[in-house]
């Protein structure tokens, strides 16, 4: 059965790239995002979610790398 | 990456600053550091909505940032944010200010919404538990029984 979208199921209307907790669960151990298919999560919310990242990312809060 | 969407004269805009400040600050400074950056937004005609105080924190991979024509490397800073209103016109100023900054190491700013953005702070959704903690409980004295029943057969 196909696997619902994290974000409107928690009601979280903003991905804020803050939030590196929720981010991290999606991405992989190599720290790349993990594909919608893998997440299920909406094609909005996808892309909003890759934005995250990338924030995060450049001011440190998650590597762009790791292991 | 502020989006230029033709700025009006006079429309205020939300905005966010996301700040690292370098580590080599002595702790006491940071909040000296913090209230420039704010009295640097206000003289641009802004209000502060939400911030948080820099906390010193591990960066995910060290940082180099090239300051008067030396290079130094981060591995930590502090990390801080303000959430305001300003005029668009009045962010390229900001970003300027925020550029020349010698104690910043990098920052970022983003156009956002005047609701709390933060999700991680209140409680999450009710998804999956409490349906895998219903396992039927037994009593030791059930689990006794059971097992003597099993061996008598």
């Amino acid at each position: 059965m196909a696997k619902q979208c994290y974000f409107s199921q928690n009601n979280i209307k903003h991905i804020d790239y803050k939030d590196t907790e929720i981010l991290k669960k999606f991405l992989n151990p190599h720290a790349r995002l993990l594909s919608r298919r893998r997440t299920g999560v909406s094609s909005l919310n996808q892309r909003k979610l890759s934005l995250a990242v990338k924030r995060a990312r450049y001011l440190g809060l998650l590597p762009y790398v790791s292991r | 990456m502020v989006k230029s969407t033709a700025p009006e004269e006079g429309t205020l805009r939300i905005y966010e600053a996301g700040f690292l400040l370098t580590p080599s600050l002595p702790e006491e400074k940071v909040p000296e550091e913090t209230a420039k950056l704010r009295d640097m937004i206000a003289k641009e005609g802004g209000n502060i909505i939400a911030e948080e105080e820099p906390k010193l924190r591990e960066l995910a991979y060290s940082m180099d940032k090239t300051v008067s024509h030396k290079r130094e490397t981060f591995t930590s800073a502090y990390f801080g944010w303000i959430k305001f209103e300003i005029g668009a016109e009045a962010v390229a100023f900001l970003k300027k200010a925020f550029d020349a900054n010698p104690s910043i190491v990098r920052f970022l700013l983003i156009s956002t919404v005047r609701e709390n953005t933060l999700a991680s702070k209140r409680p999450m959704g009710s998804r999956g538990d409490g349906r895998r903690r219903t396992e039927a409980k037994m009593s030791d004295e059930e689990i006794e029984k059971t097992i003597e029943q099993l061996v008598a057969e």
